[in-house]
Parts: C-alpha cells; sequence; structure tokens
C-alpha cells in the first residue's frame, strides 16, 4: 500500500479466549497514504466481522483523524509520518494517531460546530462517534474507543 | 466515487456513487462549477448510492449551497443511506439543506 510502512499485525487472544487484531503501523503525511490507512484498518475490521454501523463509525473517526494529523498536525509535508496504533475486538475498538505537529489547540471547544462553515468538523464528528476521545498532553496524539453498545453523541 | 449528471425535464441531479470524502474534492467542485456556469441554479445531490461520507465532504455540499445560493438557487440532498443520514443530522444538515428521504 502506498506510503504505508506496517511495523505490527498480530492477532491475539485474551485471557477469555476473545480475539482481538492489534496493528501499528507509520504512514507518511500524504493523502493516498491516509486512503491506504484507512482500507487496511477497515479490512481488519471486516476480518473480525464487526458490525458494519459500528465499523462505519470508527473508520469515519480514524479518517478523521487522520487527515487532522496531515493537513494541521505535519501541514502536509510528505517528509513528516503519522503513527497509527489499532486495537480491535469484538467489544471494543480503541484508535491511536499520532502526528509530528504541535497539537491540537486544547483551549478551543470541540463539542459544538459553526453549522456553516466548510471547515472544523473533523474532531467535533470524532467526539459525536466514538465513546472516549483523550488527547494527550501535547496535543499531537489522540486516542478514541468505542465500545459495542454505544450510542451516538456521547462526547457532549 | 462516481459522478453521473442527470436531466430530467427542469432538475439537476448530481448522483454519486461510493465514498464522498477527500478525494473526492476536485471532481465534485469541477462538477458543481460547470452547472453553475451553465446556467442551472439548483442542484439535487443523489446520495442514495453514497456508502460513506467524511467532513471534507460535507464542507464541498455546504461550499455547493453557498454558490447555488448566490445563483438564486439550492442544493437538495436526495435519499441519503442510513448511515450517511446520521452523519447529516449530528452535523445538523437537516437544518441548512433540503433532505429529500
Amino acid at each position: 500500500m502506498s506510503g504505508v510502512s506496517v511495523s505490527t499485525v498480530v492477532e491475539l487472544k485474551d485471557l477469555l479466549g476473545q480475539s482481538f487484531v492489534e496493528i501499528r503501523f507509520a504512514i507518511s503525511s500524504k493523502e493516498t497514504a491516509v486512503a491506504s490507512a484507512v482500507a487496511m484498518v477497515r479490512s481488519a475490521m471486516e476480518m473480525l466481522a464487526l458490525d458494519n454501523n459500528w465499523v462505519a463509525r470508527a473508520e469515519l473517526s480514524l479518517q478523521e483523524a487522520l487527515l487532522n494529523a496531515h493537513f494541521h498536525g505535519n501541514e502536509s509535508d510528505p517528509r513528516r509520518t503519522i503513527c497509527v496504533g489499532c486495537v480491535i475486538s469484538a467489544e471494543k475498538i480503541e484508535l491511536h494517531v499520532e502526528d509530528e505537529g504541535t497539537g491540537y489547540p486544547l483551549n478551543r471547544d470541540y463539542s459544538s460546530v459553526d453549522t456553516t462553515n466548510p471547515r472544523g468538523r473533523g474532531l467535533f464528528l470524532i467526539r459525536q462517534l466514538m465513546d472516549s476521545v483523550v488527547i494527550d498532553g501535547a496535543g499531537n496524539h489522540i486516542v478514541m474507543s468505542l465500545g459495542k453498545e454505544s450510542n451516538y453523541g456521547n462526547q457532549h | 466515487m462516481e459522478i453521473n449528471i442527470k436531466q430530467a425535464d427542469n432538475n439537476t441531479t448530481i448522483a454519486l456513487k461510493g465514498r464522498f470524502d477527500f478525494q473526492a474534492h476536485q471532481e465534485f467542485r469541477r462538477t458543481v462549477d460547470g452547472l453553475l456556469r451553465s446556467g442551472k441554479a439548483t442542484l439535487m445531490v443523489d446520495l442514495s448510492q453514497v456508502d460513506f461520507i467524511d467532513s471534507s465532504a460535507l464542507g464541498l455540499l455546504l461550499l455547493a449551497r453557498e454558490s447555488c445560493e448566490k445563483a438564486g438557487g439550492e442544493v437538495i440532498l436526495n435519499q441519503p443511506k442510513d448511515y450517511v443520514d446520521k452523519v447529516l443530522r449530528l452535523c445538523h444538515f437537516d437544518q441548512l439543506f433540503q433532505v429529500q428521504r
């Protein structure tokens, strides 16, 4: 896949014998690599036969986080990389995206959206779609998780 | 993503198929701009075969709406699938656009 360097793909079983897949990889900061990364993670989720609606929510959140990392974090510089980590099971999806930028402006309110502005909707959507969204201290690492039974809009 | 333009009576429909996301940016803008230049001010966007939509595509719809309104028309969204419709509602697009379900 274009611009994707996969370091780890493992299928494991937890103590209860349930399968989960862990994937870690880095991509160069390019739109084509973002598309390839999303396709690869979607394939992994489909491999575990997860519910379509659940997969779609995680897929959109991953794509939004990667596009933020590419355009805003890495300022579209193809020499920079984006690191991605995913732990996917039938009960929970956890996604990590880290770029080389200076981070999300943490003082901004991401719980609402300027309805008519064509931009600035990515993190708002992620917060609506995922159960938990954590941005680390430096602001350039986002951790998103989604449980099986969650509803939309939990992150108000 | 595939884009097809359909004309019926006085209605112009942009029929989209597949993933409507950041990769569709140029083609969608070009299509809308071309239709506006040819005098079409109201555009129906058929979403019935769109499986995935992201924030870039939502931005494209807002830009199209702005351009069509300047030309005296509007953008109408037609038959979004369940998941796409959920994303539209989350972003309050049902308050900005006429959505035909």
